[in-house]
């Protein structure tokens, strides 16, 4: 089976959507940014995916119900989810459902990178 | 051994050694006492060693006689003929001791040159670990011979503070075995320490014992470098992200650019809050006497590179101070120098907008410039200084807001205080109350108290306490009570109390309320007050009409008229009854003059002396005739009597009768006897009109011949017999004692007798009667009287009334005065023409003048406020021009006090400009107004706090986002910059978004702290697609955690409004969350919001719709109501304080339920082409100081 090596983003903010996949470029990654959970079920990209960085607030369909959503097409990706709201209650949720890690923005550049390397390293 | 490798002779120690006789060794037989392991390398290197022809060294194992093998070294030296040409060999075998014997294979040459060839630095150490070779790579880089490079651990090529470090890791390597891999600066040739990592193993020999170590250094002061910078930076923007102080920030800013580029010592300045002076942010290496130096100092670009830094924007480089013609004649220099300083580079901060915010200096000892390596290190710590320094000023104007919260609360209890207002909440089933402080004092309890309904109850006014307790068993049902009631406290006594109670929420079915009290007795005291004087003025009034009416009676009835005369002023007043008797023209004006004209030219002696009298000031009476214009002859008498009106001019108020009847009867009575029967008849119907009864009387005997009218007047029957007695009887008490001696005086002297007295007849009714009886002739000598009486009871009347009216007139000035001085109100009366200005008294006590020394009062002069001339002098334009004026300014008064006038002038007549106006001191109404308007604008804050507390998570999700981006392209960029080749584009492009999301983070801050701060409404042109643009921006992150989304319909060219941005801003704001909260439980239709802006009919309307649960009928009228509120936690006072900021706006607020589900909450206000414009149509100049002027004098 062929080894699934795309970084997915999707993020309905746009210098999120600019700058994380050029920082994960940088360090060797194929990325593909996506503006919203519709706009990536539509493409190609879930069976190319081997790590899925998800912003859990997003209009539409929301990160939490994109998980869901995968689950439910039997299409288990890992998920890194991120959120730039300081409280929030939905992370036992997506953890118990088998996400790889939660990060808050701003998040360093160490996190990140551990985060989508435990998640590719699952893939 | 010959030239071709074979043996020639051994000597004896070889044979011995070896136990081989000389024999067996030559030509190749020599090679067996080799070890075979050893042997094709030795032949190898033994080869080559003879190809070199300068000889050399090898080494193998040699077999003992024994059968052992031990270590042997054998040197190869060449032996040259005469002519130097080597004919052979000379080999020495030596045997190596086991731990001073050279080691295997650097004697060999070729190892040599491939070791050398390698492009790294290697290094063999003994196992003793002292220096055994080095290769070509490492003498090159230290420009060192190896012998040299053997004193390493004195000569200083191991940084001093690295050598420890060094000593230690290798007496681990040779006691341990541990691999040794440390990063460690050594010296280089060309003088600086350079960072190098050494990584040192130990080779091993086949029974496991270290033969040497071998040692890899390789030069990595770029990388570390870079590394450094790279984890230095992250460590900056994580401080920066943690919000640690700005000071440790800038100082380990400096130490990491110390520590990244040896030799600097940094310095940064930031600029003051006016941007004309330094302040010293850090310099932690700098001495402290230079610090101090530039703290404080003034920009100056003529003194050193920092101010030009900060004019220029530009870094800018002074390699040699000292020697720089730009700093010619500046202290600068020396001053440097002084401490030891040659260079300085200058790096300005810059915000993400381009804002100076401060400068980052690097000093250098040595007279250089950067090299590329730093300026590029200054360049991109500069740009996270500017990010820490934004962040800082972000914080600290957050930290302000909260401040201003804190205080905002403060004078929501002071003005509590102030007006007397006491708030309270209060869970009334189980009594369980909380009072403000205010409530304590209102009701004169204790604060130590624990509240209770008992505690108040106990101070209700005994009177009120039925109310009292109906209020509570409202408040018990659960009703929401206004009430009013008496308090009897211990120290102000009877203090009548206002208040509103409202249930905010239930708690487990018991109502909670919220409510206000507010002692109101002073109003109520000054309530009643107003009231008396009401009913005083009311009394007055009716004073007026009922001697108006009465005057108004009589003359219609009688032949009586009444006037008033100005004597100075020439001005006539004639009632209708005047104008009546005397057939002049109402329309005409009368002159003194024309009343002389209308007298019979025969008696006009007799009014100009009643009009000397007059002018004298003295009553006058008078009798004469008049010619009428119908050509009638008519007696009239004048009575006059001077009164003093309100501005204390000389004015005659008068009566006048029309006497012709009478007159007419006494020529009548003089015409001869047969003329008088001729005249009888026509005689009793004259005086029947003019109640004039005459008669004859013989007095001695008793005798007398009356009119039927005079039987009338005197109520007897006509034809009866009349005796003196009965006559006698008829006169008033009062009058009898003086009628009957002057009657008989008369009869005595025989002169005639005139009188009015009284008489009452039956019916009661006094009449009063004026009589006139002169004696005509004698009969048998006795006298003859004859005589008219009239009945001039109206008259008197009239005479009374007149008298009265006076008095009433006189009362009502009074009053008048009183009400003027109650309500602080002067009136005036304005000639135009003459520019005379008449006062009434109160203006002196408003104005606080002295009466006696400041006769003249003008209002026009200089005691105007500045700002309010032009109001003024609209004033006196609109009188001119004859128009009303109905306006109000403020006056300064010599005190320094402002007073606020309100004035209001009306023309008395269509013909002449004269005014009559009231001026009313109305500086408490407007001062009471403006704490209003303090106190709304403060809860109005208090409320748009509230509101945006509310924001808290979205807003921290507002600057989290960018700061993300920030982070991201941080790193991003520190990559690609480190990356072989550098990726200059790349970082260029994620420079520019970290700059872009800088200013994103920088818009909500600002926009933040405008919504934060507590400042005075600003009207200003607004565009309100902008306004509305600001606020959904802010709102975004609230809406999306609240899953609605936003949709917006924002008008085109939508002309701009005339408003408060702020206050707008908390409209808008207070509208969208609430149409987000009332969709928070709808789950079966999308949530959304729709905000829409249209102009309509010169307003501009913005309306917010949702899909929410909507309004219900009942409650849509409460909904303005302060403290009404659908929300577990709402306090109840957005969209009441929404709707009266609208109101201020001039507009209107409303809500209207939706077709479909949910609501509409619009506002309209007018936009520009009608906002701001008086009326110019109204026929009274209505002028006023706009609210916006008021509240900036405060």
């Amino acid at each position: 089976m062929q080894k699934r090596s795309l970084v997915s983003v999707i993020d309905d903010d746009e210098s999120v959507r600019e700058s994380l996949p050029d920082l994960l470029r940088s360090f060797g990654f194929e990325v593909e940014p996506f503006s919203s959970a519709e706009e990536f079920l539509a493409s190609d990209a879930p069976g190319r995916t081997g790590c899925l960085i998800l912003d859990v607030a997003m209009p539409g369909m929301s990160g939490p119900e994109l998980q869901l959503e995968l689950i439910r097409r039997k299409q288990r990706l890992p998920i890194v989810f991120v959120t730039a709201h300081a409280e929030n209650d939905v992370a036992p949720r997506v953890m118990e459902r088998g996400a790889i890690a939660f990060l808050f923005k701003p998040f360093g550049e160490n996190a990140i990178l551990d985060a989508v390397n435990a998640a590719l390293g699952k893939s | 051994v010959r030239p071709d490798g074979l043996c020639d002779f051994v000597n004896q120690r070889w044979s011995e050694y070896t136990g081989f006789g000389r024999s067996e060794v030559l030509g190749d037989g020599w090679q067996a006492a080799i070890h075979p392991e050893d042997r094709s390398s030795f032949l190898e290197s033994a080869t080559a060693i003879r190809r070199s022809e300068v000889g050399g060294e090898t080494e193998a194992r040699l077999r003992r006689r024994d059968g052992e093998y031990r270590w042997f070294a054998f040197r190869f030296a060449p032996i040259a003929n005469k002519r130097g040409r080597t004919v052979g060999w000379c080999g020495i075998a030596s045997e190596a001791d086991e731990r001073t014997a050279p080691p295997k294979g650097i004697a060999d040459g070729r190892l040599r040159r491939f070791v050398d060839g390698l492009p790294t630095q290697v290094i063999f150490l003994t196992p003793s670990g002292e220096l055994e070779y080095v290769n070509r790579q490492v003498r090159d880089y230290y420009g060192k011979s190896l012998d040299e490079l053997k004193a390493w651990a004195s000569s200083g090529a191991i940084h001093p503070d690295d050598l420890p470090g060094v000593h230690k890791g290798l007496s681990r390597l040779l006691g341990e075995g541990a691999a040794y891999d440390a990063h460690q600066r050594m010296l280089r040739a060309d003088g600086s320490y350079r960072w190098v990592r050494a990584q040192m193993v130990p080779c091993l020999d086949a029974q496991g014992n270290v033969t040497r170590y071998c040692s890899i250094q390789t030069d990595v002061q770029e990388l570390k470098q870079a590394e450094d910078l790279l984890a230095g930076e992250v460590q900056l923007l994580e401080m920066v992200a943690r919000g640690l102080p700005l000071l440790d920030v800038l100082d380990a800013l400096s130490h990491l650019v110390e520590e990244l580029a040896t030799g600097c010592f940094c310095s940064t300045l930031l600029l003051d809050a006016d941007g004309t002076h330094f302040q010293v942010g850090g310099g932690p290496s700098l001495p402290d006497a230079y610090n101090r130096v530039l703290h404080g100092l003034r920009i100056d670009p003529c003194y050193g590179p920092c101010s030009l830094a900060v004019n220029t924007k530009a870094l800018i480089i002074t390699v040699d101070a000292i020697n720089d013609p730009r700093w010619r004649g500046s202290s600068w220099p020396p001053l440097i120098e002084s401490y030891g300083f040659a260079s300085c580079w200058s790096m300005p901060i810059l915000s993400g907008d381009g804002r100076v915010l401060g400068v980052f200096a690097v000093y250098r000892r040595e007279p250089v410039g950067p090299t590329d390596f730093e300026q590029q290190l200054i360049e991109r710590l500069t740009k996270i200084a500017g990010i820490a320094i934004e962040r800082a000023q972000a914080d600290e104007s957050l930290r302000t807001s909260d401040r201003n919260l804190r205080r905002a609360h403060a004078q929501l209890a002071e003005g509590q205080r102030l007006s007397k207002t006491g708030s309270f909440t209060s869970d009334i089933q189980l009594d369980v109350h909380s009072w403000s402080d205010e409530f304590y004092r209102i009701f004169e309890i204790d604060p130590a108290t624990s509240p209770s309904v008992e505690v108040v109850r106990d101070r209700v006014h005994p009177d009120d306490l039925d109310l009292f307790d109906r209020v509570i068993q409202q408040g018990l049902d659960g009703g929401d009570p206004d009430f009013a009631f008496r308090l009897l406290t211990p120290n102000a006594g009877v203090k009548h109390v206002h208040g509103v109670a409202r249930v905010i929420e239930h708690v487990d079915g018991r109502p909670i309320f919220m409510g206000t009290v507010q002692d109101v007795t002073e109003a109520k005291l000054a309530e009643a007050a107003l009231k008396d004087i009401a009913a005083e003025l009311r009394r007055a009034n009716d004073d007026l009409t009922r001697v108006h009416h009465e005057i108004t009676v009589a003359q219609a009835l009688g032949l009586t008229g009444s006037f008033t005369w100005d004597v100075l002023a020439d001005e006539h007043h004639w009632s209708e009854g005047t104008h009546r008797i005397t057939e002049v023209d109402p329309s005409v004006t009368i002159t003194a003059e024309d009343v002389r004209q209308a007298v019979h030219p025969e008696d006009r002696t007799i009014v100009d002396a009643a009009m000397d009298m007059a002018r004298a000031g003295h009553p006058f009476e008078y009798s004469a005739r008049i010619n009428t214009p119908s050509g009638a002859i008519k007696f009239i008498h004048v009575v006059g009597h001077p009164v003093e009106d309100a501005e204390g001019r000389l004015v005659f108020v008068g009566a006048l009768k029309d006497v012709t009847a009478s007159k007419t009867a006494e020529a009548a009575l003089k015409a001869s006897e047969t003329a008088l029967k001729d005249a009888h008849r026509d005689l009793a119907h004259a005086q029947r009109q003019s109640r004039i009864g005459s008669f004859r009387t013989d007095v001695r005997a008793d005798e007398r011949a009356w009119s039927d009218e005079l039987y009338r007047i005197f109520g007897f029957e006509p034809g009866s017999e009349i005796s003196s007695e009965k006559i006698h009887a008829r006169i008033h008490p009062d009058d009898q004692p003086w009628f009957e001696p002057a009657f008989g005086r008369a009869i005595s002297e025989g002169i005639t007798f005139n009188e009015t007295f009284r008489i009452v007849v039956p019916d009661g009714t006094v009449k009063h009667l004026h009589v006139i009886a002169e004696v005509v002739g004698r009969e048998e000598g006795r006298p003859i009287y004859v005589g008219a009486i009239q009945d001039v009871t109206e008259a008197k009347l009239a005479e009374e009334a007149l008298l009265a009216s006076e008095a009433g007139l006189r009362r009502a000035n009074q009053f008048l005065t009183l009400a003027q001085s109650i309500s602080k109100t002067a009136s005036f009366r304005w000639d135009v023409a003459a520019n005379d200005k008449q006062w009434s008294g109160e203006i002196w006590t408003i104005l606080e003048r002295d009466r006696e020394t400041s006769a003249t009062i003008d209002l026009n002069d200089e005691i105007v406020h500045p700002e309010d001339r032009d109001v003024a002098a609209r004033m006196e334009q609109a009188m001119i021009g004859g128009r009303d004026f109905d306006g109000e300014y403020r006056v300064v008064l010599s005190s320094g006090a402002i007073k606020h006038l309100h004035i209001v002038a009306r023309r008395l007549d269509a013909e002449r400009l004269v005014y009559v106006g009231a001026v009313q001191d109305v500086t408490e109404l407007r001062l009471g107004e403006q704490a209003l308007s303090r106190a709304r604008a403060e809860l109005a804050h208090v409320a748009r706090v509230t509101t945006l507390s509310a924001l808290t998570a979205s807003i921290a999700h507002e600057v989290s986002q960018p700061l993300s981006g920030i982070l991201n392209n941080a790193n991003t960029c520190l990559r690609m910059l480190a990356a072989d080749p550098p990726n200059v584009s790349g970082a260029m492009a994620t420079a520019r978004r970290s700059v872009r999301d800088t200013t994103r983070a920088t818009e909500v801050i600002l926009r933040l702290r405008a919504l934060f701060a507590r400042k005075a409404p600003a009207f200003e042109m607004l565009d309100l697609n902008d306004v509305a643009r600001e606020v959904m921006a802010l709102s975004t992150g609230e809406l999306q955690r609240g899953r609605v989304s936003l949709r917006t319909e924002l008008a085109n060219a939508l002309p701009p409004v005339h408003g408060d941005r702020v206050q707008l801003q908390q409209v808008i704001l207070n509208l969208l969350l609430n149409a987000a909260d009332a969709m928070a439980e709808i789950e079966e239709r999308p949530r959304t919001i729709l905000v829409k802006t249209r102009l309509d009919d010169d307003m501009a309307v913005l309306s917010v719709r949702d899909a929410g649960v909507g309004i219900e009928p009942q409650v849509r009228e409460k909904l303005f109501d302060a403290f009404y509120s659908t929300k577990p936690s709402g306090m109840g006072v957005g969209l009441s304080i929404s709707r009266s900021i609208i109101e201020s706006h001039e507009g209107r607020l409303w809500a209207a339920p939706n077709d479909g589900p949910g609501a509409t909450f619009s506002f309209s206000i007018p936009s520009r082409s009608t906002a701001g414009f008086n009326r110019s149509d109204s026929p009274s100049d209505v002028v006023r100081a706009s609210p916006k002027r008021r509240s900036r004098k405060t």
